[in-house]
C-alpha cells in the first residue's frame, strides 16, 4: 500500500467504522442502558479487521500445510472477540464469559506467538503463566476503570497509549504490527470524539478486550524482536495510567479528566517510545 | 649450489605435469552417480526481487545445507533436500536484513527454516531436470517445480567427487503469507540456486 492508501485503509476506515458505530449504536450507554459490549466489539472489530484485510489480506486458515503466522492469528482472536462480546451483555452469563477471555490470552501466550520462542521448560511456563496473568488483569482492570470512567478520558488516554506501541512497535522493525496497532489507535481516537460530544458515554468492554489483544499481539511480536522489555512494561503502565482520574475531584469534570489521564498516559508513553528510538530507517 | 639449482628447477616442468594431469576436461569420466553432502563454500543461494518497481534488489543466505543423490540412469532415483536458515538472509544491509528477518516478512523466529524436499525428478534435457517437490517457507508448503541443470562433475584433489546443479525458481512471496510492502518490494521473487556438493 502507498501512503495515502495506508492513511485510508489503516487510519481512516477504522476511526470511520468505529466513530459510526458508537454514535449511531453506543451513544449514552452510560446513563440510559447499560454500556453494551458488542457493539463495542463491533465498533472496533470491524474496523480493525477491514484494515487487516487492506493491510495484510485474508488471514490463512490452519492447515497440515499452513502454519499461519502470529499476525493472522490475531485477526482471528479479534473475531472470536466480536462473537464473545454478546455473552458481556448478558447479566447472567457475564460472569461466565471471563473464562473465555482467559483463554484467548492463554493462546497468546502460550501458542502465539510464543511457541517456537520460549523453551516448554519451567522458566518457559512460568513466563507464559505469567504473560497470560498480566493480560487477564489488565483487561479487568481496564474493564474495571470503564465502569468508573465516563467520556472522553480513557480512549483519548488508550490513543496516547496505542501511538506509542505503534512507534514502538514501529522502531523494533515490526512495521506489520505498527500498522495494525495504529488502526486500533485510530478507533479510539474516534471513541475519544464521540466521548467529547456524549460526555456520559461509558467505554464499551468488549472493544476493551480487542485494544488489549492487538497491543498485546503487537508488543509481544516487538518484545520477541528489539523491542526492550522496559519499553512494553512502561507502556502496560501508560494503558492503566487512567486510574488517577478515579478519583472523586474528576467527578463531573469530563474534560479535565481527559487531560490528566492523557498526562498521566503520555508520560510513560513518552520515555517508552524514547528508549525504543531507533533513528536509522534504511 | 648450482647443481641443487638444477634439480628445484627441473621440479618446474614435473609440478606442470602433475597440474595438467588434474585439468578439468580430462575429468569427463567422472562418474557423477552418488550421495552428496551440499557444499556451502562453494554453493548460493541468491534472490531477486523488484524494488519499487525499477530495478532488482539482490539478496542471499548465508547459512544452509543439505543432501543430494544423482543417478543419472534412473533419475527418478535422484533426490534432494535442502534446507536454509532464514536468519542468514544477508542483502548488504544490516538494517534491511533485520527488517527481512522481522514478521513483516520471514517472521524468523516463528519460521527459523525453509526447506526443499524434491518428490520427484525427470530428465528435461541432456542436461536438464525438472526437481519437483515441497517447498516449506514462512509455515506454508507448496509443491513447486525448479528446472536444474546439471552443470558438472569433478574429481576434486582435496573434495573428491563434486557435483553441480544450477536452477532458477520464481514464486509469489504473497503465496506463502508474505503480503507485506508490495507497493515497494514485488510480489514475485526468484530464487537462484547454485549448488555444488561433494561426496559423503
Amino acid at each position: 500500500m502507498n501512503g495515502p492508501t495506508a492513511l485510508i485503509y489503516g487510519v481512516l476506515i477504522p476511526a470511520a467504522v468505529a466513530g459510526i458505530v458508537l454514535m449511531l449504536c453506543g451513544r449514552g450507554s452510560g446513563e440510559v442502558r447499560p454500556a453494551r459490549a458488542f457493539i463495542g466489539a463491533l465498533a472496533f472489530g470491524v474496523g480493525w479487521l477491514i484494515a487487516y484485510r487492506f493491510i495484510v489480506g485474508m488471514p490463512d486458515l490452519p492447515g497440515s500445510t499452513v502454519q499461519i503466522a502470529p499476525h493472522a492469528w490475531l485477526a482471528w482472536f479479534v473475531l472470536a472477540a466480536i462473537a464473545l462480546a454478546p455473552l458481556r451483555d448478558i447479566e447472567s452469563l457475564r460472569r461466565w464469559s471471563n473464562p473465555f477471555y482467559a483463554i484467548l490470552f492463554s493462546i497468546i501466550s502460550f501458542r502465539f506467538p510464543l511457541a517456537n520462542v520460549l523453551e516448554n521448560d519451567v522458566s518457559g511456563i512460568a513466563i507464559r503463566f505469567g504473560l497470560t496473568l498480566v493480560m487477564y488483569m489488565a483487561w479487568n482492570a481496564s474493564d474495571s476503570l470503564a465502569t468508573r470512567v465516563r467520556g472522553p478520558a480513557l480512549p483519548a488516554a488508550w490513543m496516547i497509549s496505542g501511538v506509542g506501541v505503534a512507534l514502538c512497535s514501529l522502531f523494533a522493525h515490526v512495521a506489520l504490527f505498527a500498522q495494525l496497532a495504529g488502526a486500533l489507535t485510530a478507533a479510539l481516537g474516534a471513541a475519544a470524539v464521540v466521548g467529547l460530544i456524549d460526555r456520559g458515554t461509558r467505554f464499551a468492554d468488549g472493544a476493551i478486550a480487542i485494544m488489549w489483544l492487538v497491543f498485546a499481539g503487537a508488543l509481544i511480536n516487538a518484545g520477541i524482536y528489539d523491542l526492550s522489555r522496559v519499553s512494553i512494561a512502561l507502556l502496560v503502565v501508560a494503558m492503566l495510567a487512567p486510574w488517577v482520574v478515579t478519583r472523586k475531584s474528576f467527578a463531573g469534570r469530563p474534560l479535565v479528566a481527559a487531560g490528566v489521564a492523557m498526562l498521566a498516559a503520555a508520560l510513560p508513553t513518552a520515555i517508552a517510545v524514547w528508549i525504543a528510538y531507533e533513528p536509522t530507517p534504511y | 649450489m648450482k647443481l641443487r639449482s638444477l634439480f628445484l628447477l627441473s621440479l618446474v616442468p614435473a609440478l606442470a605435469l602433475l597440474l595438467a594431469a588434474a585439468r578439468p576436461e580430462d575429468k569427463q569420466a567422472v562418474d557423477p552417480n552418488g550421495a552428496y553432502k551440499v557444499d556451502v563454500v562453494h554453493s548460493s543461494i541468491l534472490f531477486k526481487c523488484k524494488h519499487a518497481d525499477t530495478s532488482w534488489a539482490f539478496g542471499r543466505f548465508d547459512d544452509f545445507g543439505g543432501t543430494l543423490t544423482f543417478d543419472s540412469a534412473k533419475p527418478e532415483n535422484s533426490k534432494i533436500e535442502i534446507t536454509i536458515q532464514a536468519k542468514s538472509v544477508n542483502t548488504n544491509s544490516k538494517d534491511r536484513d533485520q527488517h527481512l528477518q522481522s514478521p513483516d516478512f520471514f517472521d524468523v523466529k516463528q519460521f527459523p527454516t525453509a526447506t526443499f524436499k524434491s518428490k520427484s525428478v525427470a530428465k528435461k534435457g541432456d542436461k536438464m531436470f525438472a526437481v519437483t517437490g515441497d517447498l516449506m517457507f514462512h509455515g506454508v508448503t507448496k509443491s513447486v517445480s525448479i528446472d536444474m541443470e546439471h552443470t558438472g562433475s569433478n574429481e576434486h584433489p582435496m573434495m573428491g567427487k563434486i557435483i553441480g546443479f544450477y536452477g532458477t525458481l520464481t514464486l509469489k512471496r504473497s503465496d506463502y503469507g508474505i503480503s507485506y510492502g508490495q507497493d515497494v518490494l514485488g510480489d514475485e521473487v526468484t530464487l537462484m540456486l547454485s549448488i555444488e556438493s561433494a561426496v559423503k
